[in-house]
Parts: C-alpha cells; sequence; structure tokens
C-alpha cells in the first residue's frame, strides 16, 4: 500500500491507485464516523462513498498543512452535517425548544447513583453504545456526536445546525439523559440473563 | 449530569473504524470507475475546448490580417487580367472593311456567332458569287469560327460582351 506523501502525490493527479489506497486505508475511521450519523448502515455505506467522492474532487485544495485523516475526516463530517440537513429538515423545527437552566439542576439532584455506577461497571460493546445512540431523535444525536465526539462548542453547533445556543444545549442534556436511560435497560436485561 | 455518558462514548466511539467487506469495497470500486469515467469525460472535454478556442483565435487572427473578401478580389483579379492576356487584340483595317484579330487575321465580324448563321452564310456565298467569293467566303467563315472558339474558350459573358460590342461598334463605325 502507498504511504502518505504517495497517495497526496497520487490523488492530485488523479491516480487510480491512489485514490484506492486512500479508501482501503481510511475507509474504517471514516465509515466510524459515518455510521454514527446516518440512521441506517445502508445510508452509512452512501455517506462513505459520497465522503470519498468529496475528498477525491477537493483533493487539490488539500494544503499539507494539517494531517490527511483530520482533513478527510472534517469532509466527512461536513457531509454528515449536509445529510442530516437534506433529511431532518422538518424535524429539526419541531425540536427548537429553549433550554432551561434549572434542566441541569433536575439532573444532578435526581441523579441516581446506582444507574451511574452500573453503567460504568459495564463493559458495553461498541455496537450496543451505536444501537443506544440509534434510538435517540435525531436532533439529539446529531447534539451529541457533534458536542462529545467532534468537541464543537455550543456556539459552532447552533451555526451548523441553525438552531439557538439553548437549543443547543437543552438537546445535549436530553441527549444525555435518554442514553443513560437506555444504557442502564441494556446493563439490567444483561445482568437479568446473567442471573438466568 | 450525565457527563461519563460522555466519557463512555468517547473512549468507545471517537476512533471507531469499521472495516469495509468484499462487497463494499467492490460497490466503491464502481463508484469510483463511474467516478474517474466523469472525470475523465470532464478533462477530455476541457481539453478540447481550449484546442477548439485556440485554432478559432488562430483562424480570427489569420483572418484580420488576411481578410477573405481581399483574397477574392486580388485571385479574381489575376483570373480577369489573365482572361484579359488572351483576348484576342481585334483592330480595324483602314484599307478594307475587315477586322484585324491579333495583327495576323483579317475577318469581316459576323455579331450573330451560332451554327446556324455560319451555315446560312456559307449557303448564301456558295450560291451567289464566283469561286474567288466562295474562298473568301471560307476564309470569312473561319475566322468567323476562330473568334467564336475563342469567345466559348474563356466563357465569360463580360468578355463575349466587350469583344462582340467592340467587333459591332468598330465595324459600324468603320461602314
Amino acid at each position: 500500500m502507498l504511504d502518505n506523501s504517495e497517495i497526496i502525490k497520487g490523488c492530485r493527479m488523479h491516480k487510480k491507485n491512489a485514490q484506492q489506497s486512500l479508501y482501503l486505508k481510511y475507509n474504517g475511521v471514516l465509515m466510524g464516523i459515518c455510521i454514527r450519523y446516518a440512521p441506517t448502515i445502508e445510508e452509512a455505506e452512501d455517506l462513505l462513498q459520497e465522503s470519498f467522492i468529496k475528498i477525491f474532487s477537493k483533493f487539490r485544495k488539500y494544503d499539507k498543512k494539517g494531517s490527511l485523516e483530520g482533513w478527510i475526516k472534517r469532509i466527512t463530517v461536513n457531509l454528515a452535517i449536509n445529510y442530516y440537513h437534506k433529511h431532518t429538515k422538518l424535524k429539526h423545527k419541531v425540536l427548537e425548544e429553549n433550554f432551561d437552566e434549572n434542566m441541569l439542576t433536575e439532573d444532578v439532584s435526581n441523579e441516581d447513583e446506582t444507574p451511574k455506577s452500573i453503567i460504568l461497571n459495564t463493559d458495553f460493546r461498541k455496537e450496543d453504545l451505536l444501537e443506544a445512540m440509534e434510538k435517540l431523535p435525531n436532533g439529539y444525536k446529531m447534539v451529541f456526536n457533534l458536542y462529545v465526539l467532534e468537541k464543537f462548542s455550543h456556539q459552532k453547533i447552533a451555526d451548523t445546525l441553525h438552531i439557538s445556543i439553548n437549543t443547543s444545549k437543552s438537546q445535549l442534556s436530553r441527549a444525555r439523559k435518554q442514553l443513560q436511560d437506555i444504557l442502564y435497560e441494556k446493563c439490567l436485561s444483561m445482568k437479568g440473563l446473567n442471573y438466568e | 449530569m450525565n457527563k461519563y455518558i460522555d466519557k463512555i462514548y468517547e473512549e468507545s466511539l471517537k476512533n471507531m473504524k469499521v472495516e469495509a467487506n468484499d462487497k463494499q469495497i467492490a460497490n466503491f470500486n464502481t463508484k469510483l470507475k463511474r467516478y474517474r469515467f466523469l472525470h475523465f469525460n470532464v478533462a477530455t472535454f476541457n481539453i478540447y475546448y481550449i484546442a477548439l478556442s485556440i485554432i478559432t483565435l488562430s483562424i480570427l487572427s489569420y483572418l484580420l490580417v488576411n481578410p477573405i473578401a481581399d483574397d477574392s478580389i486580388s485571385i479574381a483579379n489575376i483570373h480577369v487580367e489573365k482572361t484579359m492576356e488572351n483576348i484576342p487584340q481585334i483592330k480595324v483595317n483602314n484599307n478594307s472593311d475587315k477586322l484585324i484579330i491579333n495583327n495576323d487575321i483579317e475577318t469581316t465580324p459576323n455579331l450573330d456567332i451560332d451554327e446556324n448563321n455560319i451555315s446560312n452564310t456559307l449557303n448564301e456565298d456558295n450560291t451567289e458569287h464566283t469561286n474567288n467569293t466562295i474562298t473568301n467566303s471560307n476564309n470569312k467563315i473561319k475566322n468567323i469560327i476562330y473568334v467564336r472558339d475563342t469567345i466559348i474558350k474563356y466563357e465569360h459573358v463580360i468578355v463575349k460582351d466587350t469583344i462582340k460590342t467592340k467587333i459591332h461598334k468598330e465595324y459600324k463605325e468603320d461602314n
């Protein structure tokens, strides 16, 4: 397989072997991103292929200042955001809501240590975590992904998704709460199975 | 707050890799092939477009310096000049009622140059004149045919008309 400098040089010259090498080297990483954003595996695969085509067509703009992996990840995340806009435009408006500062307090005050400790003591598979995330509404999932995994600020999320900062905060908080509930249920069911 | 959820997800999914299976790789190769085909066509189109533009500009530049109209006129002029060079010179012999063609042949012009007229002239000459007259008439016919052939050879209406008019005018003035 070609190394990164050869891949960059080849892709800029529109060489087939370089494009194939890029795919073989990074499809796993990018699929990991796509699968977090797309609702189904099939859509994640489509998103992945579109990402690579986008990367090939934009390769001349790659300035080599950042890492190649970082650059292609950014393109994929941006494409996923566009995908989200295209497919959840109507739902998006419904999800617009105000962030209540008490929500955090409520979460903290009502936080049961048992679910937290149980969840923390459970070794979840990636599939379980993805499955739990799949159960979130699109808006929650998007905000959670961008904030937790892409390290976007609430301001940037608000700008990217065209929502208010409060909505971003609110959706993140609800996403966490829902994930906790889903994972807790998962833990209980796993333990129940174990007891049997 | 449930921030520990963030930590669980970050640790597990941040650098998650899901390697493609053979089917996905095959699908990608098909997509890549299509993309490369389209990209190739666009590139080729651009090359042709640039080449066509260069050729068009070259032609336009050439035409700007050497207009077609001038060339046509020049060619036409040369043709006319060459044609005129070959037109028999016709002069009036002051000592007789005949025309001199190319300082060589003398003739009495017949303005309606065609076969019927030649035949009629021949018949008239044969019936009304002596042998000497017949010889003269034959010479005259030969000269007329020469003029006709010369005119037909160049097949130019203007030239024919010019010759005919010139012959007609000079013959009239002479008589």
